[in-house]
Order: C-alpha cells, then sequence, then structure tokens
C-alpha cells in the first residue's frame, strides 16, 4: 500500500460553521476520511430500510418467533415479597407434573430477595400452559423483612428540605427588572420503564458439540455471547448468540440477564431447545428502568443574561443496584454538574435507559435556566443564545425560524385564553450527547462475480436500519447501486460489533464497513488490471464504474466478472477515533402545548427537533430515529410512570393500562430537521443519534406548560392531575 | 374499557337444578379445531384455555402476530377475525373456531407487497417493527371500512396499536398516503 | 389461566342448566380472560353465550330500542338505527378499536371493577378473601369519591351511566329460568354488592325514547386506551325552552354508576343557561368524600358533568326545534 502514515487535513464540521481539521493519528491502512467536500451519491439522502419488506409482511423472524423443533416452553416464578429471606423453596410437585421437562433455581433457599419480582426459579414444560400450572405447585415459604424502603425518595425530600425555602408555583411576573437574582428550586422526575415491546429473553438450543445456540432478543450480541458464556461456564465460541432483528431495548437488553441465565440451564438440563420470554408484568418489575431523581439548584444571574452562580445537588433512585446518577447541559456557561448521590431501595435495579442520566438532568437544568430568563424578562431563546457557543445559537436559530418562536411565543402566560379555552404555549430545550463510536468493529465485504456485494457483522439492528446503514456505507464506498448490495447481520459468526448502546452502533460500524468497501474495492482493481495486463495503479473506481487506461471503462457487473471464480473478501477494521470537528453532537428541540385549564390536560400540538450527527448516512431512518427520541420524550415528560405502594412495598403499575405509553392519539405533529455535516473524527465522520433527541423533549415541553400557563412545573410527568393542582394552587393562591 | 361475561354467575335461587343441560363439553384436554388462515384452512389441537394467539404463534407457528402484552393493550397481536380487528390474546382459538383469520402475512409478501406494506415501506413507518404487523392489520382494518378515512379517522383506527420506538406520524403518513390514492 | 371446560349454549336455558352446575358466562371475554390471566378468577367450566340468538342485534321498537345484550361496542358506536347520541358516545369512547370489536353491551355493563390492588393476584383485600382494604391507606387516585363502602374500586363501564340516565330496563331471566324485566339501575345496584353474582342473567336491554337530548362526556388522562378519570351521561327533555326533565349518572367515580340526585331537582324548570349548569354540577359533588388522592377525580367529576349538562341541553334545544 502506497499510504504512509501521514496527517490529512479535511474540511469539516458543517456548511458556513466549517475549519479545517488535520487528523494526526489516522492509521495509515485505513480508508481516507470524507470531508465536507466529498461529493455523495448515495449517502444523505433517504432510502427505506433493507427489511422493510420483511417487517412488514411479519416474515422477519424475531428471536421470540423462532421455534425449533421440540421447544419447550419455561416461566419464571418471582418474588412476591420486596424484602426478605427464601425460607424455604419445593419443587418436588412442580417437576412431577407430566410434560414438565426442568426445574432451575434462582433464588435458593437462604438467600436474600431485595426487591418484589426476583426470580426464584424457572419451569419448562412441554408448553407455556402446562409450565404454568407447574409453578402453581411450587411451594415457596418466604421470611418476610418489614424494614424495606420503596420510595427513598421520601428521605431525600426531608434531606433537603431543610437547606433553603423554596418558593411556591412562580407567577410568570416574578423579579423581573431586577439587576440580579438569586432562585431555588426543586425538580423531580419519574422511574420510567423500558418496556420493548418485544420482551426480555431467549431460546436456547443445546448444540451437538456441547454448546449452546441462542436466539436473544439483544441489544449486544456480543455481550449476550460474553456473558452467558461465563455464566454457564462454557468458552466464548460454544454460545452461537442469533439475532437477526429484535424488537427494542432502549438500553436494557445489553447483557444476559437473569432469564437468559436461567433459560440456558434449563435447556441443558432438558436436553431440549427451551423459550423464555418475559411477561409483561415481569419486564414491569425486573428487567430495568430509568431511575427517578431528585434536583435541588441554586443559581444566581443578573440582567445582562449572565448566569453569575449555580450550585446543585441531585439523588437518583435506582432501585437494589445500578446507577441513578443524572448529566446537566455544561455546555451552558456557568451551569456545572450537581454534587449526586444515589440512595438505593427494594424495587427493580435501574438500567442503562436511552441517554441514561440525560433526560432527568435536562428536565432540571433546563427547567431552571428557562425560569432564570422569565424572571429577569428575557426571551427564553434569547438568554440561552448567551450562554451558548455559536453552533448551538447557529441551530437555534434554524429551529425558531421553521418553528416560528417569535410568532407562537406567549407574551401573557396564564391569561391568554385561545377561543376554544386553551392556554397556549412554546418552549425549548437544547440536547448534547457523544456517540462518536468506538474501535469495536470487524466489518465483512464480499464482492461477488455476478457483481452483488455482501456485508457481514454479528452485531445486531435495535431498530435503527444497522443493515441499511452498512450497505449505504458500502455502496457509496465502492459507487454502486445499493441493490446490489446485501447485509446480513445479528450473528456472532460474523464480525465482532458493538452493543447498541451509548448510539455507538452506527458510529461504530460504518467506518469499519467503509474500511471493507475500501479494501475490497483496491483488490478488484488489482484483479481487473491483472486481467487486462494494465499493471497496477491505471485502473481507478469511478462512480460504479472502472476506469481503464485510454479512457475506456468497464460496467461494475463487467469489471467484477474478470476477478475469477473466488469472491473477493475483505475484512473492515475499525480504528480509533481521531480528534474530530466535535466531540459529540448537538441539537434543540421546540414543543409548542395546548393546556386545557379545566383538565389540567397537555396535549403536545407541535415539535420541531434539530439535530446534528455528524454525516447523515440515510435521512429516512435517521429522521425516524429522531421522532422516536421525542416520542419517548413526550412518554417521560407527559404520561408514564411507574407506581409504587409504599406500605406493601410493591408495583402497582405492571400492565399497559396503568403504565401509560403514548399512543396514536397522543401524537403531535413533529418536524426533524436533521443538519448534515463532516465530523471528520473517522472516516466516515458518522455520529449516533438514538439517544440526544430523547434528551431535551421533556424539558421543552414543560418550559412550553410555563409559557401557556405561567406556572413551572417541577415534577414529571406532567399528569393532567398534577397541572390541575398546579393551577388551582396558582389561582387560589393556596396549597 | 373491557367488557365482562354476561352476568358473571347468577344468585342461586337455592334450588338443585335437575335438568340435563345441553351442548357438547369441550376440554379441559385437546379439542381439534379448524381454522382458515391468510386463506388456508388449517386443522389443530388446542386447549379450551388457548388464546388464538398462542394457537397462531405456538402452535401453527405463525410469525406474522406478536405478542407483547398479553392483555389485549398493546394490538401487538392484532389479526382480522371475520373481518374485525381483534387482539388475538384476548380471544380463546375456540371461540375463533370456523372463522377467517387475516394476518400481516396473508395481505402480502415481501415480493408482493399489499399497498399499505409498501407504503409503510417507503416511509419508514416502522422502527424495531415489532409492532408493525399490528399496525399494518389495523390500518387495514381501517381503510377497508372506508378507503379514504382521513387523519382523525386514522388515528382513531390506531389508537389500540402501541408503538414504543415512536414511529407513529411516520405510520399516519403512510396510512394516509395510500388513502389518498397517492404513493 | 387455570385449565377449563368450556361449552357453546345456543339459548338461555341451556345456559343457566350449566350456569347451575357452577359455569361462567362468557360473552365477548373481555374482562374474563383477563381475571384469568392476571390469577384473580379460575372458573372451571365457561359458557359461550356467541351462539344465543335473541340477546344478539338492535331493534327499533314503538317505545325506542331493544339492544341485544351480545351486541358490541362498535356495533353500538356505529349503528344505523338512530340511537341516542349519548350511547354511541360512551361505546366510541371505550377501550380501543380491537376492544369494541369484542367487548358486549352486557359484558360492560357487569365487567369487574378497576382495582389495582384488587387486579394483583399476590394482593390481599376483602373481594378477594382477605381482610380490609390496601387502596385506602395506599394509591387511591383512581378509587370512588362517592357512596363507596368498604371496597371504593370503581365501576368503570361507560355504559351504564348513559343507559340508568335514560331510564332503561333489564330483560334476562333468572337462575330459574324465569323471565323478568327489572329497572337497569336496580340491577346495576346488585351488582355493586357481588360482582361476580349478577340478578339476571342478561338478554336485552331496552331503551325507551323519552329524552331527546343526550351525552357522554369524559376525561381520561391519555386519549388513546384508558379508562375514564370520570365520566358522566345526561338524558334531558325541554318544554318551552326550559328544562322538563334531566337525569345525569355519572361513571368512574363509584362502585356502581353514580345518580347525581340532586341535579334533578336543581334544574327542573329553569331556563339551560350555561351558568346554572355549573352551580347544579358542584353541588352534586358536594357529598363527595375523596380519599388521600381522589380531589382531581372529584373536581373531574364535576367539570363533565357541567359540560355533559351543557352538550345534553344543546341537543335538547336542537331537537325541539
Amino acid at each position: 500500500m502506497e499510504e504512509r502514515r501521514q496527517d490529512v487535513e479535511i474540511r469539516a464540521g458543517f456548511e458556513g460553521h466549517d475549519r479545517r481539521i488535520r487528523s494526526r493519528r489516522r492509521n495509515p491502512n485505513d480508508a481516507p476520511p470524507w470531508s465536507l467536500d466529498t461529493k455523495f451519491r448515495v449517502l444523505g439522502r433517504k432510502h427505506p430500510r433493507l427489511d422493510g419488506p420483511e417487517k412488514v409482511t411479519g416474515t422477519a423472524l424475531y428471536p421470540s418467533d423462532w421455534r425449533p423443533e421440540g421447544l419447550c416452553h419455561a416461566v419464571i416464578l418471582r418474588s412476591p415479597i420486596p424484602r426478605g429471606t427464601v425460607a424455604a423453596l419445593d419443587t418436588a410437585k412442580a417437576e412431577a407434573l407430566s410434560g414438565v421437562k426442568a426445574v432451575a433455581i434462582a433464588t435458593r433457599p437462604g438467600r436474600k430477595i431485595r426487591y418484589q419480582g426476583q426470580e426464584i426459579c424457572a419451569i419448562a414444560a412441554v408448553d407455556r400452559g402446562t409450565a404454568e400450572d407447574a409453578l402453581a405447585l411450587v411451594e415457596v415459604r418466604y421470611e418476610k423483612d418489614p424494614d424495606f424502603t420503596v420510595l427513598p425518595e421520601e428521605d431525600a425530600r426531608k434531606e433537603i428540605s431543610g437547606i433553603d425555602p423554596e418558593p411556591r408555583d412562580l407567577a410568570e411576573t416574578g423579579d423581573q427588572g431586577k439587576e440580579e437574582i438569586e432562585l431555588t428550586l426543586s425538580f423531580e422526575t419519574q422511574v420510567q420503564m423500558h418496556h420493548p415491546l418485544e420482551a426480555h429473553g431467549v431460546t436456547v438450543r443445546p448444540t451437538g458439540d456441547g454448546g449452546l445456540e441462542v436466539w436473544a432478543s439483544t441489544q449486544g450480541t456480543f455481550m449476550m455471547q460474553r456473558s452467558l458464556a461465563q455464566a454457564m461456564r462454557l468458552p466464548p465460541n460454544k454460545v452461537r448468540v442469533r439475532t437477526p432483528h429484535m424488537g427494542g431495548g432502549f438500553g436494557s437488553k445489553l447483557t444476559a440477564g437473569v432469564e437468559a441465565r436461567l433459560c440456558a440451564e434449563l435447556a441443558m438440563k432438558a436436553r431440549a431447545p427451551v423459550r423464555l420470554f418475559v411477561d409483561r408484568r415481569g419486564e414491569a418489575l425486573a428487567v430495568g428502568n430509568r431511575p427517578s431523581s431528585l434536583h435541588r439548584i441554586r443559581a444566581r444571574a443578573d440582567r445582562k443574561g449572565e448566569i453569575l452562580d449555580w450550585e446543585a445537588r441531585s439523588f437518583g433512585f435506582p432501585g437494589f443496584a445500578g446507577s441513578g446518577r443524572v448529566a446537566y447541559p455544561t455546555f451552558y456557561r456557568g451551569v456545572r454538574p450537581p454534587r449526586h448521590r444515589d440512595i438505593l431501595g427494594n424495587t427493580g435495579a435501574g438500567r442503562a435507559f436511552r441517554a441514561p442520566g440525560h433526560p432527568q438532568g435536562f428536565f432540571a437544568a433546563e427547567s431552571m435556566i428557562d425560569e432564570l430568563a422569565y424572571r429577569l424578562g428575557f426571551d427564553p431563546l434569547d438568554f440561552r443564545k448567551r450562554n451558548v457557543d455559536e453552533i448551538y445559537a447557529w441551530q437555534i436559530e434554524i429551529g425558531a425560524k421553521n418553528f416560528d418562536w417569535k410568532g407562537r411565543f406567549n407574551r401573557a402566560p396564564g391569561r391568554r385564553v385561545d377561543p376554544d379555552g386553551r392556554l397556549r404555549g412554546v418552549g425549548l430545550a437544547l440536547t448534547r450527547w457523544g456517540g462518536l463510536g468506538s474501535s469495536r468493529g470487524r466489518v465483512l465485504c464480499r464482492i461477488h462475480p455476478d457483481g452483488r456485494v455482501e456485508v457481514r457483522n454479528g452485531a445486531q439492528d435495535i431498530g435503527t436500519g444497522t443493515r441499511t446503514v452498512l450497505a449505504l456505507v458500502v455502496a457509496e464506498t465502492l459507487g454502486i447501486d445499493p441493490s446490489l448490495v446485501r447485509c446480513e447481520i445479528g450473528d456472532t459468526r460474523d464480525g465482532i460489533g458493538p452493543g447498541s448502546g451509548g448510539s455507538q452502533t452506527a458510529a461504530t460500524l460504518a467506518p469499519a464497513a467503509r474500511h471493507a468497501a475500501w479494501l475490497a474495492g483496491r483488490e478488484l482493481l488489482d484483479r481487473v488490471a491483472e486481467e487486462m495486463g494494465t499493471g497496477p495503479g491505471k485502473v481507478a473506481l469511478d462512480a460504479g464504474k472502472v476506469t481503464l487506461p485510454g479512457g475506456t471503462a468497464l460496467s461494475w457487473k463487467a469489471a467484477c466478472a474478470k476477478i475469477g471464480a473466488e469472491p473477493i473478501e475483505a475484512m473492515g477494521q475499525r480504528y480509533r477515533n481521531w480528534r474530530g470537528y466535535s466531540r459529540g453532537v448537538r441539537g434543540v428541540q421546540f414543543a409548542a402545548v395546548a393546556v386545557e385549564p379545566g383538565t389540567g390536560k397537555v396535549k403536545v400540538e407541535r415539535v420541531v427537533a434539530v439535530q446534528d450527527c455528524g454525516k447523515v448516512v440515510d435521512r429516512l431512518t435517521a429522521e425516524s430515529q429522531v421522532i422516536g427520541g421525542v416520542i419517548q420524550g413526550i412518554g417521560f415528560g407527559l404520561y408514564e410512570e411507574r407506581v409504587v405502594d409504599p406500605k406493601l412495598g410493591r408495583v402497582l403499575t405492571t400492565d399497559f393500562e396503568t403504565y401509560r405509553i403514548p399512543g396514536a392519539l397522543e401524537m403531535p405533529e413533529i418536524t426533524p430537521i436533521l443538519l448534515d455535516g463532516c465530523n471528520g473524527h473517522s472516516n466516515t465522520g458518522v455520529a449516533g443519534i438514538g439517544e440526544p433527541p430523547t434528551i431535551p423533549t421533556s424539558a421543552a415541553i414543560a418550559n412550553a406548560v410555563r409559557n401557556a400557563t405561567g406556572v413551572r412545573m417541577r415534577a414529571l410527568p406532567m399528569t393532567p392531575r398534577r397541572v390541575f393542582e398546579a393551577l388551582s394552587r396558582m389561582r387560589g393562591g393556596v396549597q | 374499557m373491557s367488557a365482562a361475561a354476561i352476568g358473571p354467575s347468577l344468585v342461586s335461587n337455592g334450588k338443585e337444578d335437575g335438568r340435563e343441560a345441553g351442548g357438547e363439553v369441550l376440554g379441559p384436554g385437546p379439542v381439534k379445531i379448524r381454522l382458515e388462515v391468510d386463506g388456508r384452512v388449517r386443522e389443530v389441537e388446542v386447549e379450551p384455555r388457548t388464546t388464538l394467539s398462542e394457537c397462531l404463534r405456538d402452535l401453527l407457528g405463525l410469525t406474522a402476530p406478536k405478542e407483547a402484552c398479553g392483555l389485549g393493550a398493546c394490538g401487538s397481536c392484532s389479526v382480522l377475525l371475520d373481518g374485525k380487528l381483534v387482539s388475538s390474546c384476548s380471544v380463546l382459538a375456540l371461540d375463533a373456531e370456523g372463522g377467517k383469520i387475516l394476518t400481516a402475512a396473508g395481505l402480502g409478501t415481501p415480493d408482493r407487497m399489499h399497498p399499505l406494506q409498501r407504503s409503510f415501506v417507503e416511509n419508514d413507518a416502522l422502527q424495531c417493527g415489532f409492532c408493525t404487523p399490528g399496525m399494518i392489520v389495523a390500518a387495514q382494518a381501517c381503510l377497508s371500512r372506508n378507503p379514504k378515512a382521513g387523519p382523525e379517522e386514522i388515528r382513531a383506527a390506531l389508537s389500540g396499536n402501541l408503538c414504543r420506538c415512536g414511529t407513529y406520524t411516520r405510520i399516519f403518513e403512510a396510512v394516509e398516503r395510500v388513502a389518498r390514492g397517492g404513493r | 389461566m387455570k385449565r377449563f371446560a368450556y361449552v357453546r349454549v345456543e339459548d338461555a336455558g341451556t345456559a343457566l342448566s350449566w350456569a347451575a352446575k357452577g359455569g361462567r358466562f362468557k360473552a365477548g371475554g373481555l374482562d374474563l380472560l383477563d381475571r384469568m390471566k392476571r390469577g384473580t378468577l379460575a372458573p372451571e367450566l365457561l359458557i359461550d353465550l356467541a351462539g344465543w340468538k335473541e340477546a344478539r342485534g338492535i331493534r327499533t321498537t314503538e317505545e325506542g330500542w331493544s339492544l341485544g345484550s351480545l351486541t358490541t361496542l362498535a356495533d353500538l358506536a356505529e349503528s344505523g338505527h338512530g340511537l341516542p347520541a349519548g350511547i354511541r358516545e360512551a361505546a366510541e369512547n371505550t377501550a380501543t378499536p380491537q376492544v369494541r370489536n369484542r367487548a358486549t353491551l352486557g359484558g360492560n355493563l357487569c365487567q369487574t371493577p378497576r382495582c389495582w390492588y384488587f387486579h394483583d393476584a399476590e394482593i390481599s383485600c376483602a373481594k378477594k378473601g382477605g381482610a380490609g382494604c390496601p387502596a385506602r391507606e395506599g394509591r387511591n387516585e383512581g378509587h370512588a369519591v362517592l357512596s363507596y363502602g368498604e371496597c371504593p374500586a370503581v365501576q368503570g363501564g361507560n355504559l351504564a351511566p348513559i343507559l340508568c340516565a335514560l331510564g332503561a330496563w333489564a330483560l334476562g331471566r333468572e337462575a330459574d329460568g324465569a323471565s323478568r324485566r327489572m329497572p337497569l339501575a336496580d340491577f346495576c345496584k346488585a351488582l355493586e354488592t357481588d360482582w361476580d353474582r349478577a340478578p339476571l342473567l342478561l338478554e336485552r336491554i331496552e331503551v325507551p325514547k323519552t329524552f331527546p337530548g343526550t351525552s357522554h362526556v369524559e376525561v381520561r388522562h391519555r386519549d388513546s386506551f384508558d379508562w375514564a378519570v370520570a365520566s358522566a351521561a345526561v338524558a334531558m327533555r325541554l318544554e318551552g325552552g326550559r328544562i322538563a326533565e334531566v337525569r345525569a349518572w355519572l361513571g368512574g367515580v363509584a362502585p356502581g354508576p353514580w345518580r347525581a340526585a340532586s341535579v334533578e331537582k336543581d334544574l327542573a324548570g329553569l331556563d339551560p343557561k350555561p351558568g346554572t349548569f355549573r352551580k347544579a354540577a358542584e353541588a352534586a359533588l358536594r357529598e363527595a368524600r375523596p380519599l388521600s388522592e381522589g380531589a382531581y377525580k372529584v373536581a373531574m367529576a364535576r367539570h363533565v358533568l357541567e359540560k355533559a349538562l351543557e352538550r345534553a341541553a344543546a341537543r335538547a334545544a336542537e331537537e325541539g326545534r
């Protein structure tokens, strides 16, 4: 290869906000990076996802759909108590039931119970009904420990309530016009459940060689492979994980949970394939959540719009384990991270959930910033622009124009009633995320003599369109039509890939795919040159054609026909990131709401989401992710809430009737505005977009409610009851 | 929201009932039933407690109806039963005896997609795709009642189907395009 | 679900004889299967009523309408029989399209009250043979605020309030097969004491044509698939522009449909001006006794009652024109 280790200078950023950057650490074997000057033929446009036809016809095989010959079905027995000990456990009657194939114990007698829903044992039987019948025959004696906590929030509230007196609901007039103000407010967010529609679970088939074939609904095939192998004391290569499709995860399906380990044990004991998928109630109790949080922020700001002082304390409540840490928008000048403490309790453990810690922290901090703006007499949009960098200011302007911020901003919050009886207002909030990808990726590219191109990687598609992204990057690199490219993913026999967490999948795999295609393309040229006897370096790939000396060219198919019988195969690597234009992605969201004062119901009417994500690969699927982030943010902001009974120590919202996920009738008009750019941190400059768009939505809605009503909502979700009560308090001045 | 049996059971008048009850008692235990699924007649043995979704997925190996909540609250297992949209987890297989069932797989295949399916693909009205077969069936129920359904009608018709990835607005666009006769 | 047997019947007599042997009636089966899956009910025999022809269909009669107890909510919402607007609104606001296609009128009237403690088989309460009520000292935002006894679970069925307001009659069979006709309000009242034992096997509901102005209004947290925080159904008749007769019933606030009796007296003879209704709605809720988290429900009951009165009055006036 002719390249040496060298610096490459490219133009990066966004048109109008670009600069030249040098990448000093580029691996000489990597494909050259794309820049703002690259003329793209495939990327940045709208491409329907490749596996769409299988998904819309119900023929795409999800792990929970797989039914191998001789399949047994398993169910889990869960603890009804939040804290205590398993005093005795007898499964003899269950095992004796006809049709029962195996029993696996999760919590042995003498072991502690730390939350309601903890797995006690699992039973596999010939069908689901029999397994359930057997479960009813298991005899368990629990020793209940009455000293449990399922609402540690109460303790935290007490702890901070002595610090500062807090104003009651803030009227819109406030301290307007003062030189300087100091404000102390507290904020709370609820426990949000992931509830992917496909439940957590696996189907495990023992293979002849003592290994396991595992069809897993996972967002990390290789993490599932490693953790399951470890749990079963098998070498990783004896566990083959397959996830051709999967039905959502949002952070909760990164490693092998208890259900996967139990299922593997059952399959090994039964010497038969066993299917174990958690039921919806189990999903609500035991497979993760976004922990609740509590914040107390004291801030000082002046009339020039400067944040002079910011001191915050925060608490997270991750249940019996996990992290409840929160993140603040510290890109605002003057905003500092909170002093944080987690308090554990006897409920299911917290897990990573789409931008862990961010929606919680951004709701608190963006609400605080917004309130400072109002109290100082600023338009909250102008106040923000004074405290952020020019890229944010530019993005805010783009969104404001599309949204018509100036035309919609309510200058008389709480006093302007529209003819339909509603109060309307607008709000905004900013977002920030990293998501530049890791070096955990190997992608195979195979060029067949008939011109078809095959791309393979072992990672999964959590719903973002991984297949499509890899295929498009390969098509772009080779200059060919995407319809020639087929992509296979979700099998740990193929090259390693990341878990779909941290918005890493596309950012990690796109560069490896580009590298693979680039290597394969060079090999193609070498073979064509040899075949045509032109000597190396005289042929080139241009727009899907192979150009030859003398101004002639071969079509893609004609060129591929010259490679001989053996396909060309290249394994692309993911090299480490270079210093790019930015260390992450930015965005801003605008929300317009209508509040019904008679009921407290908040309806989001419109959301404009400006988002950058480095190089846009597929505008269609990337926009879908933005829309999805906004909708989950609406759920977090207005509807979703886990309710527990503190006396019983039990979760009461264990179904979709009581745990409210937004549906078709809750939807606003959503306008995603993707800013296509070049981040220059990898050979493609692709950055993740899964997480950032869900971060600011609830804050933007809360700020819009403030603009509509004059009331600052300080707890999520903003249910009709909470809003109605806040409105009543302000009207009546009494609590 | 949901509805119960009619007169759950009766207040007894205390008199012992000596009459012979008519009708054939099925189960507990296997019962053979016949269904037409996506145009194919299928015979299958079920238990009285087998739900239609278990029958379709576990016994007949169908993959189009998914099961997500098991309590009729998410729409993932939606099928058309004799032309009516139902959650197949809330119907017993025995209730569907002799019935005609249509799933998303019966509407079209990857090579010959139904216009709704094509519109879903072109508009990217799916992400993880788990709710998609149910959404398609609900949309089909809507458009078969009113091929020119407007935006409000479409939203109402899809209000029993949850999408956790948050694809609703794209789904509305996909169905509206078909209703407008456009592509 | 536990194992059970299943029998199809085509007439009331057969159904009743199976019931006498311990069977449980199943119509749409939504509430029933829901409970069986949750483990709060385990009947050994289900009596499938789907083939009972006498209990099907909507008929118009001299006096009004006769609604088969097996009529689905979808059919009530979309029927072309000129059904009162309030009935259509109550039906179309129920649950989801999937549920409305299966759920029946009879099932909606008989459905189990909602309570997240009751519907959790692992939580003990008086209604499940235990002692006491965890909701009283627990999380009770959704629980009854009016006329509840030991158990504050609320009836969530949408059809009972409007049908009671319209003065509907329940037609059916007693356990010995005798036909009986009783005011639907009495039927509902009897169910309040024991959800699992109805006084009649419901065959048809007769709805008189007395009231030209009807309405059903509800408030929900979420518009897609939710139970009403509170609903109000009103039936009204005007004479000479004044309120001659009015019936107002609330749903979602009590263990059964709740009659706002004070409204009937307070509004009689009055001019149906908007302000009038607010006062009447406030007076009607004066006897509300919310539990710790129930104040919002009281406010919403007031709100929907006022709106339902307004809407019914407007419709009554329109009919009179």
